[in-house]
Parts: C-alpha cells; structure tokens; sequence
C-alpha cells in the first residue's frame, strides 16, 4: 500500500483477530501457501497459545521476507537445504520437539549463508533481527523482553529498521563500522 | 597380568558417535513413513509461479519457485529454473544456488552416508580435539540453542577426558534437545561413561519422546539393565515390536534389548526369536548384543544371521573381533579392536580387549603400548589401562617406566575382583622384576588366591602360568613347580581361553627347556 513515498506491507489472505473466529480457522492449513510457511507448521506443530501460534507466525514471515529480500529464497527453504534430506518434514513423522534440534542446526547454518548476502554495513543488525524473529521455536521469537507475541511485539523491529533506513538514506554507515 | 575381556553384561547402550556419522547409520531417520499429505492450495500456488517464472525468466521468479517448490519437495517441475540459477550468466545469490544445486543434483544422502559410514576412522590427536573444541565453542557462542553442538562438544570433551566439561555439555545439549533421539542417546551413554548411572537413566524416563520413539525406548531397558533398574516400558516395546508401521531397522536395538531381558529371564526360545528378528536389519551395535548374547548362553539357531550380519553390517568391529578371538585368530582379533576403538575412542573396552590380545597372545608390545596409550587419552585414570600399560612396560623390561604408570592407579578406580586379581598379579610382576622374587610370588599367590570360584577360572590359571613364567626367568627353586600348577590350571579351563593359556605357557616352557635362547622381550 503506498501513501506519500511510504509503502506499508499487509497480508490480509490469513486474517486473524484474538477472540474471533475466521472462516479459515478451522482449514488444515490455517497459515496459507505451504511453501513459504514457518518450520513448525509444515512438522505439524500449532502452538497452543493464541500469540506464539499467529503473531510467531507472522513474525517468521517478515524475518522471512528480510532474508528473502538479500538472498531471494525463503527463510524456510534455506534452513530445509541445511538439513539432512531425510529431515524433510515430507518425510518425517515425529512431532516437531523431535526434530528442533536438527531444525535449529539448520537455522544457524542458515543465518551464515544469510549473513554472506548481507553487506557489512548493516550485517550485524539485520543479523539479529532475522534471528529473532525467525527462531525455530516459536515461543523464541522477538526481542528478549517482549516474546510471546505481546502487545509491542513488532513495536522494536520498526524502530530498528528505521534507524537502519535512515542512517541508509543519509550514507552514515561508515560511522556505523568506525 | 593384563586383565582379561570380561563382558559378563553387555547391554544395547546407545554408541556415542558424532552427529554426521550417526546420521549416516540411518539412526536419526523416521522410524514409521510419512503420511503424504495433499495441499491443493500450495501446489496451486506453486504452478502460479512457474507460470510466472516461464513468462519473466528472470532470477527473483527463478529463485522464488525452487525455493518454495524445495519446501514443497515438487522439485522435478522446477528442475529448468534451477539449471537457469546454476548458470553463470545468472548471477544468482549463493543461497538460490544452493538450493538449485540440491535440485539439479538431487541426493537422497545414501550416496554421502555410505561415504561417510565406508570412510576410514582413525584417532584424533590431542591437538585436533583441541581445536575441535575451539571451533564448537566459537559456534556455540553464535548458536546458543544449537542442542548438536552441545551434544558435539560435550563428546569432544570426553574423548580428551575432560568429564566435568562433557557433563556440563552435555547437561546444556539435554535441556535443549528434551525429546531428540541424537541428544537424549548420546547424553545417555556419556553419563554411564563419566558414572553417571542414575542420570542416563532419568534423561531417558523423564522425556515424552521415550515411549514413542523405538530407539528411546531400546535405550531406556538398556541403560536400566545397567543400572540394574527396572524398565518402566517393557510393555510399550512389546507392543511397539509388534507393530508393522514401524520399519525393521527402526526396531533392531528395541529387539536385542527386550530380547536381552527375556534371556536374563531363562526364556531362550523368546529370546532367540526376537534376536533373530533384530539380525534382519541391524545395527553394529546388535549384531554386538546378540553375538555376546551367544557367547553367553547358546542360542540355537542364530548362527547363519549372525555370521552374515557381522560381514554386511557397518562398522561391526566389535563383534568381528570377538569373534576373531573365540575362533584363534589372534592377529585379526587384534587388529579388528583397533577398528573398534577408533570407532568408540572415548571407550575402554575395546583398548581392554585389544591389549589383552596384543599384550598377552601377541606379545606385540610396540602396538599395544600404542592402543593403551590411545585409550588413556580419554580414560586417564582408568585402573585397569594403566595396569596393563605396567604390564607391557615391565614385561619388555622397561621396569620403571612399569613403576610409573602402576603408581598411577587409584585404589578407588579399582570396582571389580577381576580387576584386583589383575592389579595384584601385576605388582607381583613388578616385584619380580625389581629384584624381589619372594614379595612377587606372595603377591602373585594373593592373586590366586583371589581368583576363587569358577567365574575367575581363567584369571587363576593366566596368574599361576605368570607366576610360573617369572619363576622360570628368575630361575628359582619353584620353576617346575610352578609350572605345574599353571599346567594344571590350564586344564580346567574350555576354548578359547585354555588355547592361548597354553600358547603362552608353551612359551615358558620353551625358554624352561633352553634357558639360553631369548626369551621374546623378557629380558
């Protein structure tokens, strides 16, 4: 959505609201395109809670988009091309606590490879956000503070990417290095 | 005296292996096959973006639909677009051509897994443990939550005998990994190594996972036999054994161990039947159980599985080289304990095993201080180690280095009558070869004298025929009959034992008869 030179992005197919129900609520894949969906949906994991389950979700997916943006693959298909094939959640059966551990191996195998696409620059903090908005573990996700999709939970990301932007905008990266 | 290869209780305790190569043995797969599910809306929205892709041919459309037909595993249709991101002319980022290569050369990992389960083992030095440990520890900074590391850290620690550090390790990786197999196996067998009994045992009982998952469940009735506890599942892995959904190979170990329990319990016909059904695709470490289990008690009708299965199955080290020994052939047995250590470097049964052989068949003293010096890297007060290295020490004639390593023991260190017999029958040696037949011989008759009843039978008879060989090389007035005695005791004794007792009384004798000729490094 662009309004005065600022673009804002929405993902309205999967709309959720705490306390309502949608009519995609009850579809097996709650979440959408499987082929862009967090790591716990696709081993069959949805989190009891309201808040890990969609805003972890959701935080995932803009962890995701970041990674996408450097690399152009997902967060998704580069962690499953650091795992063992036989770790493909098409061929594992037991519930995702079973195969975290291997999942995050993969996710920290697959930061490298996301840090590799990163410039220097800003290396270090996009590293950080990706990390904690794309953690294996859903109840993991978010700044330290603010975990369990609380209410300012995204409220950090916007500030910090600001500050990325604007210091972008304004060539003051080689302040940022020194 | 070396101490003799006593394995009175084995159990199906899971190997500590690093990550890959326990990868490679297929024992992290799924144990059941997936249930395939069809999601119309991802494979629709996957044909959008071919379409999209066959209409751009650009690198974003290139690279957005083989990374999410890779989540999909839909690969073959996007095959033309990863070749297009492997092209040089694409300068695509590294992380599509990642996953474009594991689509234009798709492996299934059998081919890197048998590299890796073929691959010559050898043993680490020091310094590469050490610099191993450097880099997890670096990466374990940058991954806190990484369980594998942990759990890869912790063994390196182990192999260089740093307990308190593998522990600590290992304590991290199991409050990571609470319900993964790697980590809950791996951490069961450091804690049983370090003696830590109660704590394998409670890892395993505590995790939800242990009565789902087939290899769990083998190591929890393992690791409780041998803490001579009770198996709270028993009933499960009956129950699971029985099951068809779960592949063969997934419930090899469940089989030896449950069939390990019924033939504890008298109930043979049981036993062999479920040790059978775990020779149809086992692990090295099976076809270990049930070759022990045999050695044992005999168990008919298992005799073709077994011989074929410690050829086929990977890595079968440590039933070859029991297997070498019971049938006389002492050099491959030798070898083949080698092969078993490095493939279990912080272990010392197969350095025991190994030395027994080498040391006291072989008279290979060169190799075996070799194999024993291997095996103190990770065991460095291991009673029993260091006394067969006094063993080799004083029977070449080094008598102080011999001094050296004896002194090294710690009463504390020495759990088992066998390994007293051992310890004192060596002291008695030392004093021999220090000059002092009177204090070696009552040391010796202690160590007889010890090996009472007839589970020490062929420790008596290996200290009667050292005794017989120190009097016969210091030449007293007890030579001959000494010598007798070790004859005598020998005669008790059934195959394999009473062959290589005789092979070594045989030696004694030799040099008895012509005292002049060399005595093979006994000087």
């Amino acid at each position: 959505m662009f309004h005065r030179n600022l673009f804002k992005l929405a993902d309205l197919g999967r709309a959720a609201r705490k306390g309502y129900t949608a009519p995609h609520d009850s579809t097996t894949w709650a979440h959408g395109d499987r082929g862009y969906a967090p790591l716990e949906l696709l081993y069959g994991r949805e989190h009891p809670d309201w808040n890990i389950r969609n805003i972890g979700c959701d935080a995932y997916l803009f962890g995701s988009m970041i990674v996408f943006f450097f690399t152009s693959v997902s967060m998704t298909s580069l962690v499953l091309s650091h795992m063992d094939p036989a770790h493909h959640h098409s061929k594992w059966t037991g519930g995702y606590d079973t195969i975290l551990a291997y999942v995050q191996d993969g996710f920290g195998k697959a930061l490298q490879s996301f840090a590799a696409a990163v410039p220097t620059t800003v290396r270090k903090q996009l590293m950080q956000i990706v990390t904690e908005l794309c953690n294996p573990d859903p109840k993991l996700r978010g700044a330290v503070g603010a975990r369990n999709g609380g209410k300012n939970f995204m409220e950090c990301y916007v500030t910090r990417l600001d500050v990325l932007a604007y210091k972008a905008e304004r060539g003051l990266f080689e302040e940022l290095r020194s | 005296m070396s101490t003799i290869p006593e394995d009175r209780h084995r159990n199906v305790v899971p190997r500590l292996r690093s990550f890959i190569t326990t990868l490679a043995l297929g024992e992290l797969d799924a144990p059941t096959r997936p249930v395939h599910v069809v999601d119309e809306q991802s494979l629709d929205s996957l044909e959008r973006n071919i379409v999209a892709w066959h209409k751009n041919r650009t690198v974003p459309f290139a690279a957005d639909v083989v990374s999410s037909a890779f989540v999909l595993n839909k690969t073959d249709a996007v095959r033309d677009a990863a070749e297009f991101l492997l092209s040089p002319a694409s300068q695509a980022p590294d992380a599509a051509k990642l996953i474009a290569s594991k689509i234009v050369t798709p492996n299934d990992g059998k081919s890197v897994r048998e590299k890796i389960v073929g691959s010559s083992v050898g043993v680490p030095s020091v310094a590469d443990v050490r610099s191993t440990v450097h880099l997890l520890r670096q990466r374990v900074k940058d991954e806190p939550r990484n369980g594998l590391l942990w759990t890869e850290l912790a063994r390196e620690y182990a192999l260089v005998g740093l307990y308190d550090k593998a522990e600590r390790a290992m304590d991290v990786a199991v409050s990571l990994g609470r319900s993964n197999r790697f980590v809950l196996r791996s951490a069961a067998r450091l804690y049983l190594h370090i003696g830590r009994p109660g704590k394998a045992y409670y890892v395993l009982t505590r995790s939800d996972a242990t009565r789902y998952d087939p290899w769990l469940l083998s190591a929890e009735i393992a690791v409780a036999s041998a803490v001579k506890r009770t198996s709270q599942h028993v009933m499960a892995a009956r129950r699971m054994l029985k099951d068809d959904s779960i592949f063969v190979f997934h419930k090899n170990e469940l089989a030896s161990a449950v069939g390990t329990l019924e033939l504890q319990n008298g109930k043979i016909k049981l036993a062999r039947d479920l040790f059978k059904s775990a020779l149809a695709a086992p692990t090295e470490n099976s076809v270990a159980q049930v070759e022990w289990a045999h050695r044992q008690q005999h168990i008919p009708g298992i005799d073709v599985d077994l011989e074929r299965m410690r050829i086929e199955t990977p890595r079968s080290f440590e039933a070859r080289a029991w297997d070498h020994l019971l049938n006389l052939r002492w050099q491959e047995a030798f070898d083949e304990s080698f092969h078993w250590f490095y493939d279990q470097p912080f272990s010392s049964r197969p350095v025991v095993f190994g030395s027994f052989v080498g040391g006291c068949i072989l008279e290979d003293f060169q190799n075996t201080e070799r194999l024993v010096r291997y095996g103190l890297t990770a065991n460095p007060d291991d009673a029993i180690l260091l006394n067969n290295l006094a063993f080799i020490y004083a029977t070449s004639g080094a008598v102080d280095s011999a001094r050296k390593e004896f002194e090294k023991i710690k009463p504390e260190q020495v759990k088992e009558v066998s390994q007293e017999i051992a310890i004192t029958a060596t002291d008695g040696l030392l004093e021999f070869r220090s000059g002092n037949p009177s204090a070696g011989r009552t040391l010796y008759h202690k160590a007889i004298a010890l090996a009472t009843g007839e589970k020490f039978r062929t420790s008596r008879a290996l200290a009667s025929i050292y005794l017989a060989k120190e009097e016969v090389l210091a030449a007293t007035e007890n030579a001959t009959r000494a010598l007798q005695d070790a004859s005598r005791e020998i005669n008790r004794l059934s195959s394999p034992d009473s062959y290589y007792c005789q092979l070594i009384l045989q030696r004694v004798r030799d040099f008895a008869d012509k005292p002049h000729s060399s005595f093979r490094n006994s000087a």
